[in-house]
């Protein structure tokens, strides 16, 4: 997770975690949209790949389309492409509508999720066909190839064909193959996914430093979230054709629209409660599975009576040891499961309700002794201001 | 994948049309009554009735049908151990020309293939007959079966037989047990392709049978150089039928396995 | 002992289809050799033999200095042969070439239908393969004769007032070649366009390149394997033809395939026809083997493609 000390932060003021300082045009009323999808559909068949979608992303952000496979994030990205026409509603690129115009004439390039390098053209062929197609000099296209393959370190393998490069050197090139056209928007499909966890990790931060200082919008696919979190400007949620929510990656983690993207990024734990009534600055919420009345912070459109959700990520949770300040919230429970990870410790611990409530606690020390045991009675806590009220 | 485009559907309408629409045609005046194949007589049957009253046709027939069988049973034991040769051993000697020598009678224009048995078979001293258009068939097909057999051996899961082998299966318990039934469906497929080259053989057949073994292309052939009658359309029609059958009902029973 | 029974079934499995090819396609090959150095005589079976297993080595030796190769002088000198071949030849490559032209776009279009009717498309292009041969050239005399159905069509259209002659020339074998050898040539494109990953096209497109270019610069190098595999089915045995000639090219055009046969049958002639049939082996044997190295090193691409 890409976040220090969430715990901390006022939730009326989500603008946290943000990649570049300074650089959030989404919340510059006067900003122009460089991409915009409006009441966008499309079918194939009975199913609905993309319902309604109204989105728009900015010059020199890096989007993320996020959400399980099925979901209609690709399909919205190759409607950019041209790869697929929306059945209604309207994808513009710099105000220019796109109807109508095909793949060949936008000023986007993709980067496939199978990479789609040409097998009969060496790594320099791959490169430069797109520069031979716009009709450049000879000597303008060699310079070219020759600098984004430096770039992406691949000028020594200029020669090879696709089918004597490895996993991460085709991927290399894809990008490079994507990137020399200077395309206005950069779209990636699944970037990374055929890399091994290492080099996608490496090559994370190396695409991010690329999109920073060759300044062309990112547009990318993923079902991985600690991917998207990582490389991320904002991120639009999508499920079932439609967008759940769009933000920032700390604002989609600490302050979810609904249960489903809170359990789709990361883990929590939901307490299902009824809000009783105000408690201070916050409310205050009566739940069985918690076997208490929790206290909230502040949440917007619930009233005494209101059916919601106390949702809770594991690290924000805490085992109270004896003799410790008790936080605002506590609760009994039995230490079911103990998962060391190294960093992370997770403790699955038991409610008397059968709720089985997840707490990670950081390894900050080598071999700390463990201060609690499997089924040893502990109890755990957390500030109200951690919390997440959930009304859908 | 996009849809079709105007002229893909172009290209499939005119391909299939030239394949199709002489066989169709063929089978349409099989039931004219009209000696004259341009003139439509109106609907009959005789000429089905007439074939059946042609004992020389129906011999041929008896003949090409025993060949086919013996021949391609034959030729589908020796193409499936040619096959699982290829596959399974890593190297012997003279296995590049042993697999030049399964590929070469596939595109080796048939007169020559034929020539040349002839004279083996006369400086042999073989009887000419049954037997010896039953050799070079088996000739012919084992080829094709070791084509078929082949490329289903070669994307078959290896492990499956190291796993027999490690049970405790020797290596022919093995073959038989495992391997077997699982390329059964291109062994099969293999039997018919052999049956129906069989069958369908002219050339071959022409060379090296003798007195009594005259097959039904044989018998076909002669007649068609004298020209086109109704009576040949109609055993065409019924050869045609008899194979289109066939290919359906292994096609609709071999389904499921091929749906992997 | 396990050991010594598994080296006995590998001896079996390998020497039993080996022996088979060697006796009944390989050892042929040098009886027809010996056949094609024999002199045509009166006789049963109709020649006499240069060699024979009675003469001693010197014998032999003297007989190999002595050889006139009358036969193959002949083939060479005889107008009537060199025209064969050259016929053979240029309809063999026109059936090549134009096979490309018709089973590319039918190839192109089955790879591009909905992968659900790709498999029925495939048996339809083998169904007519799995009919007989003969009677599908047969079909054809009815369709190409002068008072047959193209040309009944043809005047009842008012296209043409006489009859075309198509019939017994060679427009008709070449119609009959393509149309017998289709589904040799449509299945390996198929395979290889099949094969081909539509994102490459997208990539192509995607890049700068319009639906045609991509298709050109992209599609088309990719499937030359496909091109080459179907060329190399086609080509070979369109070269030594014999149905096809004899029955819609009439008795004026010589193909070699028919040479033979006429030579063989008509004429009695068993060293003739042998020797025709070496030099349409010694003309197929090139091709036969650029085909086997092309297939072994397509098949160990194949093996290593789809290990990685």
């Amino acid at each position: 997770m890409i976040l220090d000390s969430p715990s901390r932060s006022s939730r009326s003021a989500p603008a946290i975690g943000a990649v570049r300082r300074d650089f959030a045009p989404w919340k510059d009323p006067g900003a122009v949209p460089l991409i915009r999808y409006e009441g966008v559909r499309k079918r194939f068949g009975a199913t609905a790949a993309v319902d309604g979608v109204d989105l728009s992303v900015f010059e020199r952000e890096f989007f993320c389309l996020l959400g399980p496979s099925g979901c209609g994030k690709t399909t919205l990205m190759r409607m950019l492409g041209g790869f697929e026409t929306p059945d209604e509603g309207r994808v513009t690129l710099a105000g220019r509508d796109l109807s109508g115009v095909p793949p060949h004439l936008r000023p986007v390039n993709m980067m496939f999720q199978s990479y789609a390098l040409f097998p009969h053209m060496t790594v320099a062929g791959n490169v430069a066909f797109g520069l031979k197609q716009d009709g450049l000099p000879r000597t303008e296209i060699a310079a070219r190839v020759d600098a984004v393959l430096d770039t992406v370190q691949m000028r020594g393998l200029a020669d090879r064909k696709p089918d004597a490069l490895s996993g991460g050197q085709k991927q290399r090139v894809a990008l490079a193959r994507a990137l020399v056209k200077r395309p206005k928007v950069l779209l990636l499909d699944e970037p990374l996914g055929a890399l091994d966890k290492r080099l996608r990790e490496e090559t994370q931060y190396e695409l991010m430093d690329l999109q920073v200082a060759l300044g062309i919008t990112f547009l990318m696919v993923t079902h991985d979230q600690d991917e998207a979190m990582t490389m991320a400007d904002r991120i639009a949620i999508m499920d079932e054709g439609r967008i759940v929510q769009v933000g920032t990656p700390a604002e989609i983690y600490e302050a979810p629209a609904d249960r489903g993207v809170a359990a789709f990024l990361g883990d929590v734990t939901i307490f299902e409660g009824v809000v009783q009534g105000r408690d201070g600055e916050g409310w205050t919420v009566a739940s069985e599975p918690a076997g208490c009345v929790l206290r909230v912070g502040e949440a917007a459109g619930v009233a005494p009576g209101t059916a919601v959700g106390v949702a809770i990520r594991p690290e924000k949770l805490r085992i109270v040891a004896e003799g410790d300040p008790a936080p605002a919230n506590v609760m009994d429970g039995e230490v079911w499961d103990i998962g060391y990870l190294g960093d992370w410790t997770i403790y699955r611990v038991k409610l008397a309700s059968g709720l089985i409530v997840r707490v990670s606690q950081a390894n900050a020390a080598r071999f700390v002794e463990r201060p609690v045991g499997w089924e040893d009675r502990v109890r755990i806590g957390f500030d109200p201001a951690s919390a997440v009220v959930l009304t859908a | 994948m996009k849809g079709l485009s105007r002229i893909d559907l172009a290209a499939l309408t005119f391909g299939f049309a030239f394949l199709y629409l002489p066989i169709l045609i063929l089978v349409v005046y099989s039931f004219n009554a009209s000696k004259l194949v341009t003139v439509w007589g109106g609907f009959s049957t005789e000429w089905y009735a007439a074939l059946f009253r042609n004992k020389a046709l129906m011999d041929a027939a008896g003949v090409t049908f025993r060949v086919g069988i013996v021949s391609a049973t034959i030729a589908t034991i020796l193409g499936t151990m040619a096959a699982v040769a290829l596959v399974r051993v890593p190297r012997f000697t003279g296995k590049g020309l042993f697999t030049g020598l399964l590929y070469a009678p596939i595109v080796m224009p048939e007169v020559i293939t034929g020539l040349s048995l002839l004279l083996l078979f006369v400086a042999i001293d073989l009887d000419r007959g049954f037997w010896s258009v039953t050799i070079a068939h088996v000739t012919f097909a084992m080829c094709y079966v070791a084509v078929v057999v082949r490329s289903r051996l070669s994307t078959f899961d290896r492990s499956l037989e190291e796993a027999a082998a490690d049970l405790g299966a020797t290596p022919l318990r093995a073959f038989f047990s495992v391997t077997l039934p699982l390329i059964a469906p291109a062994v099969a497929a293999g039997w018919l392709l052999a049956f129906t080259l069989s069958i369908d053989d002219l050339v071959l057949a022409s060379f090296t049978s003798g007195p009594g073994a005259t097959t039904l292309p044989m018998r076909i052939y002669g007649q068609v150089r004298l020209g086109v009658t109704p009576e040949i359309n109609a055993i065409s029609t019924l050869m045609i039928g008899a194979v289109a059958l066939v290919v359906i009902a292994v096609s609709l029973a071999t389904r499921p396995r091929a749906a992997r | 002992m396990i050991g010594r029974d598994a080296g006995r079934g590998r001896f079996l499995l390998i020497g039993l289809p080996w022996l088979w090819l060697g006796v009944f396609f390989l050892l042929p090959f040098l009886v027809v050799l010996r056949m094609a150095l024999s002199d045509s005589a009166q006789a049963r079976p109709p020649y006499r033999p240069v060699f024979d297993l009675s003469d001693g080595l010197s014998a032999t030796l003297d007989k190999i200095a002595a050889l006139d190769l009358e036969n193959f002088r002949l083939l060479w000198e005889e107008p009537l042969y060199l025209d064969a071949f050259l016929t053979s030849f240029r309809l063999a490559a026109a059936t090549t070439v134009l096979l490309i032209l018709i089973g590319y776009p039918l190839a192109h279009a089955m790879a591009r239908a909905p992968a659900r009717l790709r498999p029925i498309l495939v048996a339809l292009v083998i169904l007519p393969f799995w009919t007989s041969f003969l009677i599908r050239v047969y079909a054809w005399i009815g369709i190409l004769k002068p008072e047959g159905l193209l040309n009944m069509m043809l005047r009842q259209t008012g296209l043409i007032s006489e009859p075309l002659e198509i019939l017994n020339t060679e427009a008709a074998i070449l119609i009959g070649l393509v149309y017998a050898y289709l589904p040799f040539m449509v299945l390996p494109l198929y395979a290889a366009l099949e094969r081909l990953d539509a994102t490459l096209i997208e990539a192509a497109t995607d890049l700068g390149a319009p639906r045609w270019k991509a298709f050109w610069l992209v599609t088309v190098p990719l499937s030359l394997p496909g091109v080459l595999a179907g060329s190399f089915l086609v080509f070979i045995p369109a070269l030594g033809e014999f149905v096809i000639p004899d029955l819609l090219g009439g008795s004026d055009t010589l193909m070699m395939g028919r040479s033979l046969w006429v030579e063989f049958f008509n004429n009695r002639d068993w060293p003739l026809a042998s020797a025709v049939a070496v030099v349409l082996l010694v003309i197929v044997m090139g091709p036969i083997m650029a085909h086997h190295a092309f297939e072994t090193r397509r098949a160990e691409a194949e093996r290593r493609g789809g290990r990685s």
